[in-house]
């Protein structure tokens, strides 16, 4: 899979730099847009599966989902802080400034404070049990969040452009060699995206069964020492 | 402690997204001399993006290694067990 990662990231860098045209308003700087959108829709995946994940762990108590949740949290997070970082440099050439409180990149900053808020609550408990249920209800509540930040644009007024991708995007909107360009970003992004979230799951899981494990041996130890 | 410091570290930057949003409504003179005049711009985004996931990469290679040594831990810890037993 790092292979195709490795190939699709070459390809779009290729398609961003070499084909795609130059925007004749906004400039060279309309190409942040091939790495923007695709971070900001992306970072939009984790809650729903934080949200199904977590309603699973509520009934199952099963770790498992619990890792998925915690792991979906942590790579959205960084998605999350990603998109909000090339979005403020995308909008200082093209609005005069870094940032401004726009429904829509308001929402998006909440969805980052929840992502945050999830994680501080996370490293607050030492017990796993609290720590998962917890997490589990905080992750259900902030999710609903993240439908505020799709439908921000078609709720309130906003300067934020509008959606180029996804079921509510116009029809073509895009020049073919653009949405050429942005579909094999996405593609690039979405398989780092996925492969981030089963090697953190793992880790995850793999942290817990051995901390489980070193328990029961300090038990052992020290039941043999007393003997 | 490690995801601690990570977890400050965020939370600067909210900081400092909340700092932008304050201070971002003065007026600002955008360069238009030609199109390539905002190429810091493009430079800065793809260079931020890639140090993001190098730097979350790098992040999950630590822990990675961490439980590798706690494994080596405790196969050394098993070891002694048995070592112990045996001496008995």
């Amino acid at each position: 899979m790092l292979i195709l990662i490795l190939i699709a990231m070459t390809a779009s860098l290729y398609l961003i730099f070499i084909v795609v045209p130059t925007d004749v308003n906004l400039g060279i700087s309309q190409r942040i847009f091939y790495i923007h959108v695709p971070l900001a829709v992306l970072s939009l995946i984790p809650p729903i599966l934080v949200f199904a994940t977590s309603m699973v762990y509520l009934v199952k108590r099963s770790p498992q989902w619990d890792a998925i949740a915690h792991s979906s949290v942590e790579v959205g997070l960084l998605f999350t802080t990603l998109a909000l970082i090339t979005g403020s440099i995308w909008a200082r050439p093209t609005w005069g400034v870094w940032w401004t409180w726009d429904p829509v990149l308001t929402t998006f900053l909440i969805l980052w404070l929840v992502y945050l808020g999830y994680l501080l609550i996370r490293s607050y408990s030492t017990d796993p049990d609290r720590r998962a249920r917890f997490s589990a209800i905080v992750g259900i509540l902030g999710s609903i969040n993240a439908l505020a930040v799709y439908l921000a644009s078609e709720l309130w007024r906003t300067i934020h452009p509008d959606k180029v991708i996804g079921p509510t995007a116009q029809e073509n909107a895009l020049d073919p060699s653009i949405q050429l360009g942005i579909l094999v970003s996405f593609i690039a992004i979405l398989l780092l995206f996925v492969y981030t979230i089963i090697f953190r799951t793992k880790l995850h899981t793999a942290t817990d069964q051995i901390g489980s494990i070193q328990t029961q041996l300090d038990d052992l130890v020290h039941s043999i020492v007393r003997k | 402690m490690r995801n601690w410091y990570m977890i400050r570290m965020l939370v600067s930057f909210g900081v400092f997204i909340i700092f932008l949003g304050a201070t971002g409504t003065t007026d600002v003179v955008i360069s238009d001399n030609g199109p390539e005049a905002n190429l810091p711009f493009l430079f800065a985004a793809f260079a931020i993006a890639w140090l993001g996931f190098i730097v979350y990469a790098w992040y999950l290679a630590s822990q990675h290694s961490r439980l590798r040594q706690d494994l080596a831990n405790m196969q050394n810890q098993l070891t002694d067990i048995q070592n112990s037993i045996n001496n008995q």
